[in-house]
């Protein structure tokens, strides 16, 4: 998959020489890669945090696995990215579930006076959560004009990949890349974060 | 609407710009080249770093918990565009005449023996 890259991979390698590592990459960048997160979280100490889990991730990925990433570049993005974000919805999960406690715990205890009523109405009461806002997603995406639902569904709910989609829906990629787009505006409109 | 960013007349639609930047980032060809571009559209004021936000989230969310709104979809009344194995021959198609080539070539040399 990433073979057909390679150009970009030689390209985004241009800076640091042929033969550069992974590692060599990420340490070139990573003033960069400091701002960009800075500038994506609004907060400097989460930047330095999320680039030394990049770092820490890097180190961990071999050679021959680092060799096939076509862009390296644009890879430490896309991973600090991910580590953003799956620091981010763990935080959320913590929280919410923190909030949802204590106003279970106050709702339970006064009703029936024990935590373990407390724990059985807040598991409920995550549970249900979750599924209306599955609902409400599926609603939204039920609801995009069937093209724009499928470009979207092939990609985030089959993962298939944008050459795969574009493939499978016999359309250009860019069209596909619009297409997914739109349905998360649409999607945004209809459902929002959180 | 549910989500609103701040107001800012220079930037009429941050979400749908911001939904564009997920699915170009999240395209496998993204380069360098469209990370630092987005920097430079978040470096904007307004509400463009709330959206991207937004925006990545629910695109994180939803793959996450693709299965679940996967089984919402089929019970709702109006059916997703699924994968058929139509889609999945149309994929594979190429690939399989090149994997099929070898199998012929010694099928018809036990044939000619």
């Amino acid at each position: 998959m990433f073979a057909q890259f390679g150009g970009e991979m030689i390209k985004a390698r241009k800076g640091v020489g042929p033969n550069a590592t992974l590692q060599d990459i990420c340490r070139q960048r990573r003033a960069a890669l400091v701002r960009f997160f800075a500038m994506r979280t609004g907060c400097y100490d989460t930047a330095e945090a999320v680039v030394g889990e990049i770092e820490d991730a890097v180190d961990a990925i071999s050679p021959e696995a680092a060799a096939r990433i076509a862009d390296p570049a644009a890879f430490l993005y896309r991973l600090g990215s991910d580590l953003l974000i799956a620091r981010e919805r763990a935080e959320l999960e913590s929280r919410s579930l923190e909030d949802e406690w204590r106003l279970r715990r106050t709702d339970a205890a006064a009703a029936q006076g024990s935590d373990e009523a407390a724990a059985r109405a807040l598991r409920a009461g995550a549970a249900a959560y979750r599924r209306a806002r599955f609902d409400r997603i599926a609603r939204g995406l039920a609801g995009l004009p069937a093209e724009t639902r499928r470009a979207f569904g092939l990609r985030r709910l089959d993962g298939l990949s944008q050459a795969e989609t574009a493939r499978v829906m016999g359309q250009p990629a860019p069209r596909v890349e619009r297409r997914v787009g739109q349905a998360l505006t649409r999607l945004l409109d209809k459902v929002g974060w959180p | 609407m549910i989500w609103s960013p701040v107001p800012n007349s220079n930037d009429p639609d941050p979400i749908a710009k911001a939904a564009a930047w997920v699915a170009r980032l999240n395209a496998e060809d993204a380069s360098e080249a469209d990370w630092l571009a987005l920097e430079a559209w978040l470096a904007a004021r307004g509400g463009r770093r709330a959206a991207y936000h937004a925006a990545e989230m629910l695109w994180a969310e939803v793959g996450a918990d693709a299965v679940v709104i996967d089984e919402r979809l089929r019970s709702a009344p109006l059916r997703m565009g699924k994968l058929t194995i139509n889609d999945i021959v149309r994929v594979f198609q190429g690939r399989w005449l090149w994997a099929a080539a070898p199998v012929g070539v010694v099928l018809l040399a036990v044939v000619i023996r």
